[in-house]
């Protein structure tokens, strides 16, 4: 059997699986505007490059998500379907993970999520999103 | 102002079957599109390629000019926009002929996924790399564009709440246009009984709602409105053409799921050409998946956002419809050679070559290329007449 995909750090997001590895969902804060984001090297609001890293609730709202039916690695051949969403982090950013833990049939845009961080492999991780009642 | 139009034609491949390589399918797509034009090889002086994300520069690059024996270039040039890249590169020619930086220009593309026996899944799973945030992606199971472009149905859906039956009408269309179209891959008959029971690719999106990847090239010239007056086949005039690249963030307060360029690259167009909406005849859409035609038809201002799922659900974009839509098939049920399927398509029909699909009506055809998630859209206006001067 294929090993599944790893994260693969870059530069700009080697602090975000570092913090990960010690159990901390870490997001981009402008040190100029206070403005909360992932993924870029400057300030999405105010074009500053002098940013933070802070640790993120973990709260949020599933924007998009899908249902994969289709075995396209073979590392998931034993998980489908499975669900994957984009959730709006209550401090802003999107981002991607797995969703455990919904029914087949219900609706999953508009869910309110918390992030957990999952060993997907030895010494790898990467959030996962597991519902919540609304606050 | 542009003096621009496309005046040569070749298709190659265009099969699931294994074929030659992307290289040598683009040389003789070159090569047959100069001749339909009437074209020596030697009179082409300008080439532009462009390449699936997943294939290298050794696969298909400047390496095309020794390939295709050109020796006279004065513009080579290799470009990247995603699925956007085949206009942008039509644009980019047509902006050339109109200036003199070159007379004769060939526009390609050309990919060969399906080189090896592979599956679709196979071949445009994990294609692209993914790198920092990104290669959350793959770690979560998200692959190929269904992935994707599933999750951006899936925030269409919740908020303007279109329907599986409305998502299976732009399906069903591009399929009954396919079966009046002999290079069309898929031309059975499609009801919404088989599509609404076809199996789940990336749920919203079913089997019928993807593209339908081949090994293939397909090239276009683009010449002088003057110059094109004097060649073998009805010259193919580029009155208008715009892009548009939104840039948006994965952020609280953007969409990137469901607006893009195309409003962009519409006002851009339009206003070039000078018509509005309205004067559009016939539409030429990237339509790898079905939400894309969705989105397509509402970025232009056909309909106002969320009602394309309406639209479309009354056969409007199928044959006999008020807006044909797609008139090969697309890459639904045609072949996905990305941003040269609509193109060639447009091109057939402005000339009258569309034989059983014929449409009755093409002064105006919109063609549209989409790349990314959104993030990069390019459109052309192509008219069988000159534009005004
Ligand atoms: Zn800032």
């Amino acid at each position: 059997m294929t090993s599944r995909p790893l994260p693969a750090p870059d530069a700009l997001s080697a602090p975000f699986f570092e913090g990960l590895a010690k159990g901390r969902l870490l997001i981009q804060t402008c040190r100029t505007c206070g403005a909360h984001q992932l993924g870029s090297e400057r300030c999405l609001r105010c074009r500053s490059e002098d940013l933070d890293w802070t640790t993120a609730e973990g709260r949020g709202r599933i924007h998009a998500a899908t249902i994969m039916h289709t075995v396209f690695h073979p590392a998931f051949a034993g998980e489908v379907p499975y669900a994957v969403a984009l959730v709006e982090l209550d401090e802003g950013p999107r981002l991607l993970g797995g969703l455990r833990g919904v029914a087949a049939d219900e609706a999953l845009v508009g869910r309110r999520v918390r992030t957990v961080i999952a060993e997907i492999a030895p010494n790898a991780y990467a959030p996962v999103f597991e519902p919540v009642q609304e606050d | 102002m542009l003096n621009a139009a496309i005046v040569g034609l070749g298709m190659e491949g265009l099969t699931r079957a294994p074929t030659a390589s992307a290289r040598t399918l683009a040389a003789r797509a070159v090569l047959a599109a100069a001749a339909d034009a009437g074209l020596q090889p030697q009179e082409i002086d300008g080439l532009l390629v462009c390449r699936s994300g997943g294939a290298s520069e050794a696969e298909l690059g400047l390496n095309l000019q020794r390939a295709a024996v050109l020796p006279n270039l004065k513009l080579l040039q290799v470009s990247y926009a995603e699925g956007a890249s085949s206009i942008a590169n039509i644009q980019l020619a047509a902006m050339a002929v109109t200036h003199g930086l070159a007379t004769a220009v060939a526009c390609v593309f050309a990919d060969a996924p399906l080189a090896n026996g592979a599956s679709s899944r196979e071949a445009f799973g994990q294609r692209k790399a993914a790198e920092g945030l990104d290669s959350l992606r793959y770690t979560a199971g998200l692959f190929g564009g269904a992935g994707i472009f599933a999750l951006a149905a899936s925030r269409y859906i919740a908020r303007y709440g279109a329907t599986p039956e409305q998502f299976g009408a732009v399906a069903i269309a591009a399929r009954a246009w396919a079966r009046m179209n002999p290079s069309a891959v898929f031309r059975e008959p499609l009801t919404l009984e088989t599509y609404l029971a076809s199996r789940w690719i990336a749920e919203p999106l079913r089997l019928y709602d993807c593209a339908t990847p081949v090994n293939g090239a397909i090239a276009v010239i683009v010449t002088t409105a003057e110059r094109a007056a004097d060649l073998a086949r009805p010259a193919v005039h580029i009155l208008g053409m715009g892009q548009g690249h939104p840039g948006a963030p994965d952020q609280a307060g953007f969409e990137r799921e469901i607006g893009g360029g195309g409003a962009a690259a519409g006002a851009t167009a339009f206003a070039m050409a000078r018509i509005g909406v309205d004067d559009v005849d016939l539409c030429q859409f990237y339509d790898a998946f079905t939400y894309i035609t969705l989105n397509t038809l509402e970025a232009y201002g056909f309909c106002e956002p969320g009602e394309a799922g309406g639209f479309v659900a009354d056969g409007r974009i199928a044959p006999g419809g008020a807006l044909p839509v797609n008139t090969g098939g697309g890459h639904l049920s045609g072949f996905y050679l990305q941003g040269m399927t609509p193109v060639s398509e447009a091109v057939i029909q402005l000339r009258g070559d569309g034989g059983e699909r014929q449409c009755p009506k093409t002064d105006i055809a919109l063609v549209t290329n989409e790349g990314g998630r959104f993030d990069h859209h390019a459109c052309l206006v192509l008219s069988p007449h000159m534009g005004r001067r």
